[in-house]
Order: C-alpha cells, then sequence, then structure tokens
C-alpha cells in the first residue's frame, strides 16, 4: 500500500493544564490523581547562559500573583553564592515589599476565592452582591498591599525595582509616610477579617502532616532562617537537596516533592503558624488565640483564618518597618560574582519557595533550581482527598465534587499563573 | 463615580510575556503605545482581577486587549461589550476559579463600579504554553487587531460616548 | 482520567489530520515523550488500543521516542511528530 507521511508537531496535553481524577467503586475510593501544577521548567531553562543580575527579573514574570518571593529568592540565592550580606534599612525595605506581597496574595485568596466556600454562595461575585460592604473591605485591604509592592517594587504587577544586593533605588521617609495611616487601617480591616472568618461553619478534617517551613531567631519568617519541621527536621537552607527529593510517582513520568525517604509533607501558611507561633507579634497572637487557635491548627479549612492572622502579622509588621525606617545613603551594596553555588528559601504567601543557582566566574548562569510551594504540596493534597472522600460518600455528585475542590483550595494552589483550567473527573459507579 | 485623576480613554492589554499567545494584549499595546495616535491612557497588566478592577475605577471607557481560547480558529477577533451581557468566563485564560476578566467585570458590576463604557477585544490563541512563541496566525492578526481598536477608540472619542 | 483525557486528545488531533488529507486509514504515528511526560511508552501503547478502536487510525503502528532530557522546557510533553496515512 502506498503512503504518506505527515508532519505534525502537535502537543498532546491533559485539557487545559489543571485535573484532578477520583475514583470511585461503591464506597471505596480506588484512586485519586492530581495534577495542578506544571513546575517553572521553562524558567529554569531560560536562566541558564543569563547573567545573575537578570534573574530577579526574569523569576519575577513566573507567578502574577507572587513575583515578589520568586525575585526575593532569586537574590538570596545570588548573594548567598557571593558572600553578600543585605542588612539594616535595606533589609528592611526587602521584608516590608514581602509584607506588601503577603497582605495582596493572602486577601485575594480570603475573599475571592475561599470566603464563598463557607458562605454558601457560588463565587465571590455574589458575596459582593449580598454583602457588597465586606467585598469592599478586602478590596481595600488587598489594595494597601498592592501600594506597598508599587512604591518599593516600581511596577506593581512585575516589579522591575529589586537587584541583588538591595535596590535600585530606594524611597525616602516622606514618601514611605502616607503608606502608614492606610497599613494602620489595614491592620485593623485584618482584625476584623479574623474576626469574621473565624465564625465560618469548618469540617472536621484534622490529619497528621509533616509540616515544614523557615524558622529565624527573631522573626515571624519571610527571607530566611532554617528550615524546620514539627517533626525535628531542623536544616540549612543549603541542605535542602540532602532532605527533599522529587520522586516518580507510579505509572507516569511526574514528579511529587517529598521528604527522604518518602514522605510527602506541608508548606504555607498552616506550617508557618504551627511552627512560628511564638514569632507572631502580640496583636497577631491575641487574635490568634481569641479565635480559637491557640493550640495550633491542624485543620486545612481553616487556613482562612490563618491566612488571615498572618495578614495582621503583616499589616503589623509594615507599620513598625515604616516608622523605624531611616533611609540608607546606598540604594545597595556592592556585588562581585564569582563561581559559585547559591542556595535560598524565602516564605511565598504559599509556603517555602527553593532556588539554587550555579554561576561561572563571569557572573553566567549555568544551572537553575526552582521548587515552588504548589509542587512540594502536591502530594499531601493528594493525601487529603484518599482521606477526606471516603467520609463524603454520602454526598451527591455536585456536591462531592465542590467539597473536593474545596479540599484543594485550601492549600492556595497556584493554578491562576500555573494552569489554565482545573478539571475535575469524579468517576463514580 | 467619575475619578478627576483617571483619564478619559483607558486602554488595558493583559497577558503574559513568556506565554505563547498570552502575549497578544501586551503586543497589541505596545504598537499602539509606539504608533503614539491617541490620546488615552495605555497599561499593561496581568489580569489579576483586583487590581484590574482598581485600574479602571472612576474611567469613563475602557477597552480592554487579551488572548482568548474559545475554541475558534486561532487568529480569529472577538468583540465583547459586558455592559449588555456577561463575558463568556470560560474563555479566558484564568481558571474557573481563578479571579480574572470575567469575575473583576461582573464583580464591578455588582458594586456599580463598572465604568460606562467597556469593550473587550479578544484574539482566539493557538497555544498558551510556556516558553513558546507567538503562532503566525496570532502574529498576522495583531495589525488587524491594532486597527480595530483604533477604530473603537476613535468612534468612543466621537460620538461622544465618553464624557456626558 | 489524565491518560484517557491525554489520549482523547490525541486521537482528536490524529482524526482531524486525517481528514484534512482525505484519508480513510491511518496507517502509523510517531509520537515523542517528554522524559518527564505523565505517561510512560507502556502506558500509551495499553491506551492507545482502545480508544483508537473504530477510528481510522485502528491497528496503526505507533511508534514511541522516549527522551531523556528531563531539563528541557518541553519535558513534561508528549509530541505528535508525524501521522503516515494510507493513499
Amino acid at each position: 500500500m502506498k503512503s504518506r507521511t505527515i508532519k505534525v508537531d502537535y502537543l498532546a496535553r491533559v485539557e487545559g493544564e489543571g485535573a484532578l481524577f477520583v475514583k470511585i467503586r461503591g464506597d471505596k475510593v480506588e484512586d485519586v490523581k492530581l495534577k495542578i501544577f506544571e513546575p517553572p521548567r521553562f524558567f529554569e531553562a531560560f536562566l541558564r547562559g543569563r547573567r545573575y543580575s537578570e534573574a530577579p527579573d526574569i523569576t519575577a514574570r513566573i507567578c502574577g500573583i507572587c513575583p515578589i518571593a520568586y525575585q526575593m529568592s532569586a537574590v538570596h540565592a545570588m548573594e548567598d553564592a557571593f558572600g553578600i550580606k543585605v542588612e539594616g534599612p535595606l533589609r528592611d525595605l526587602r521584608r516590608l515589599i514581602y509584607c506588601g506581597e503577603w497582605i495582596e496574595s493572602h486577601v485575594l485568596h480570603i475573599y475571592m476565592l475561599h470566603a464563598p466556600d463557607f458562605l454558601g454562595v457560588p463565587d465571590a461575585i455574589h458575596l459582593a452582591r449580598e454583602h457588597p460592604q465586606i467585598v469592599q473591605r478586602g478590596l481595600q485591604l488587598k489594595k494597601a498591599g498592592n501600594e506597598i509592592v508599587t512604591l518599593l517594587g516600581g511596577r506593581e504587577i512585575h516589579p522591575i525595582n529589586v537587584r541583588v544586593g538591595g535596590f535600585y533605588r530606594v524611597p525616602t521617609r516622606s514618601e514611605l509616610a502616607p503608606l502608614l495611616e492606610r497599613l494602620k487601617w489595614a491592620r485593623d480591616a485584618a482584625i476584623e477579617t479574623v474576626r469574621w472568618v473565624a465564625r465560618f461553619p469548618f469540617p472536621e478534617f484534622e490529619p497528621d502532616y509533616t509540616f515544614v517551613s523557615l524558622r529565624h531567631p527573631g522573626e515571624y519568617p519571610f527571607n530566611e532562617g532554617r528550615l524546620v519541621s514539627n517533626r525535628g527536621l531542623d536544616i540549612s537552607v543549603r541542605e535542602y537537596d540532602d532532605h527533599f527529593t522529587e520522586e516518580h510517582v507510579e505509572h507516569s513520568n511526574a514528579l511529587h516533592s517529598v521528604l527522604k525517604p518518602r514522605t510527602p509533607y506541608f508548606v504555607g501558611p498552616l506550617a508557618r503558624y504551627n511552627l512560628n507561633f511564638d514569632r507572631l507579634s502580640p496583636v497577631a497572637q491575641e487574635e490568634a488565640r481569641a479565635a480559637g487557635l491557640a493550640d495550633g491548627c491542624l485543620n486545612p479549612f481553616q487556613s482562612i483564618i490563618v491566612r488571615s492572622v498572618e495578614t495582621v502579622q503583616a499589616c503589623d509588621e509594615a507599620v513598625r518597618l515604616i516608622e523605624r525606617y531611616e533611609r540608607p545613603a546606598e540604594p545597595s551594596v556592592p556585588v562581585h560574582p564569582q563561581a559559585a553555588r547559591g542556595y535560598a528559601c524565602t516564605e511565598a504567601p504559599r509556603g517555602t519557595l527553593y532556588h539554587r543557582y550555579r554561576i561561572d566566574e563571569s557572573g553566567t548562569i549555568r544551572e537553575a533550581k526552582i521548587v515552588p510551594p504548589t509542587s512540594q504540596n502536591q502530594k499531601t493534597i493528594e493525601q487529603d482527598l484518599w482521606q477526606f472522600i471516603p467520609q463524603h460518600l454520602e454526598e451527591s455528585h455536585d456536591k462531592l465534587r465542590w467539597q473536593c475542590e474545596q479540599a484543594i483550595r485550601n492549600y492556595d494552589p497556584c493554578i491562576s499563573c500555573a494552569t489554565h483550567f482545573l478539571k475535575l473527573d469524579l468517576d463514580r459507579e | 463615580m467619575p475619578n478627576p485623576s483617571q483619564p478619559q480613554l483607558l486602554i488595558i492589554g493583559v497577558g503574559n510575556p513568556f506565554r505563547g499567545d498570552d502575549a497578544a494584549g501586551l503586543l497589541a499595546v505596545r504598537r499602539l503605545k509606539s504608533a503614539g495616535l491617541i490620546s488615552a491612557k495605555i497599561v499593561e497588566h496581568s489580569g489579576e482581577g483586583a487590581s484590574l478592577m482598581e485600574a479602571w475605577k472612576g474611567a469613563r471607557a475602557v477597552i480592554l486587549i487579551d488572548a482568548v481560547s474559545s475554541g475558534g480558529r486561532p487568529g480569529t477577533i472577538y468583540r465583547l461589550e459586558p455592559a449588555s451581557k456577561p463575558v463568556p468566563a470560560e474563555i479566558f485564560q484564568g481558571s474557573t476559579h481563578a479571579f480574572s476578566i470575567p469575575q473583576a467585570i461582573e464583580m464591578s458590576r455588582a458594586l456599580n463600579e463598572l465604568p460606562r463604557q467597556v469593550i473587550i477585544f479578544g484574539i482566539e490563541g493557538r497555544n498558551f504554553q510556556a516558553g513558546t512563541e507567538l503562532s503566525a496566525e496570532v502574529n498576522e492578526t495583531l495589525p488587524e487587531l491594532v486597527r480595530r481598536v483604533l477604530e473603537e477608540a476613535a468612534s468612543l472619542q466621537t460620538t461622544g460616548r465618553i464624557g456626558e | 482520567m489524565h491518560e484517557a483525557s491525554l489520549m482523547k486528545h490525541l486521537m482528536r488531533k490524529i482524526e482531524s489530520v486525517a481528514r484534512e488529507q482525505n484519508a480513510t486509514r491511518v496507517l502509523g504515528i510517531s509520537v515523542r515523550l517528554g522524559a518527564r511526560s505523565h505517561m510512560s511508552a507502556s502506558h500509551v501503547r495499553d491506551h492507545f488500543a482502545p480508544a483508537s478502536a473504530g477510528t481510522v487510525a485502528e491497528s496503526a503502528e505507533l511508534k514511541i521516542e522516549v527522551l531523556t532530557d528531563t531539563s528541557d522546557p518541553h519535558a513534561q510533553e508528549i509530541l505528535i511528530e508525524s501521522v503516515e496515512i494510507a493513499e
């Protein structure tokens, strides 16, 4: 038979990029497969051969919601490689811009995505119709975070002012001053937010998690510290690859992050809170206690309360940082690239974000590795579903679907930038 | 409420420069800017909904440009007028669980903050994969898209649809 | 299931290529699997048989190349390289 070969070069993918597949037979869950995250492989490849100084701008493009976290992990890793220490007001400004991003990202998730789950409305638009003043509070609170990021970052969406060694330009005291009043208002609004969400009805669900987060001698963790867990892990960030690995998933070539040998683990607000309660500011601690979380929080559905407490923390910290700010003489410290490896973890709103680079003597990036929080949580989310679904098998198909979505939403997964659609496939007989 | 610090006409290009055809909205507004033909405020945006709402709050008229994925022929240009009916959420490159353009439009409407004139130009993309180039179809249609936006802007300005 | 969704996607493309070429039979398909794609070669074969049954591509020969570079930006992808059709 005569034949002809047609060149196609077509990428076949799971429809959209995010998908959850659950297989139920009778009263038994037989399979749970989740693919919600596309790791930033393209960016790792794109960074190779670039100058070390380009990393902050390039990595800021990975995520539209948390650009600061990506560029902060990048600059800290470069500074680790070159033996640079950024201290004093420059370090404070970095914490301040991180506060801004936490406020923006947490408030977006609390008000626009998570709260509707507990209030029996399908989405935030219905919430806005029924409770416009609450939604306005959320929007104004988020805006306070935006203002910090815009002022310090140079541009709201993809900040361009952060550089290895510091900033390109630092603000004067009087430029920061107008933020102070807004942030004091924001701290009150965040406290009201804690009180609001603490009254939501939560399903009972407390798995036995392994929490991992940064821990710092004196601060609630943003940009530095040791990596610790509730199971005795206590390592420097440079030892990350000795303790964490990506494991092949059965029947596929996908990778899941695990704590060696093969323990799924949990990063993000819940982990930070349980491991660093004593590092929260007095006002954040007080609100957390009043919300009933004095003994910690193991229920991922209650992460909305913890996110609100962390928003109080971020507003409070921002107020203190601005009050004590003195403009430094230089916007950055000198940088002398050298052949070295650099490592950094910072606490993105969604959890620990790891960067590792190998730089050559000319300052060119030879290798880049980026492990975002959502890919670290993926295996834990699957485990939650294995445990959660059997408790809700009597629910209707649609209700169960919605509850599965909620169980995923607890983690604030980076769906908005990493995947296009979350497709939920509930196969039940 | 019209806000005096807001321009009469705001043109927002939405997209991500590293995700194939998702860059279309950004590229379109860059062309508009370099052409320098219209008196409007032109901004680039990631599409995150809450800050979009903030961006257009108080503006009289808004033109939004973004790549869409509705299963149509790549390069097709769509014109939507959300003032008269809701925007079909599923065609935009944001998860249905995220908060992007369609949610921002509807929430602005719910809060009575939707500008009087909102026109959305969608251009059908072929691929939105990180690290891919703009597709040939979208690239070829960009000049046409820019022409349509200019026409729309001119008509908004001359027919007095901007202003009271 | 991801595999089923992927395979459906794959079959849709193969059928549309066949239609464009006015082909009534597809004899072979060349597929490249990224080093981190969500399916192994044997998995693709297992799923191809039922998915292609009753289509123009039924019993077509499947050539699968598995790539090894895990740092390739498209390491997670499955690519249909070419389709061989009967004239």
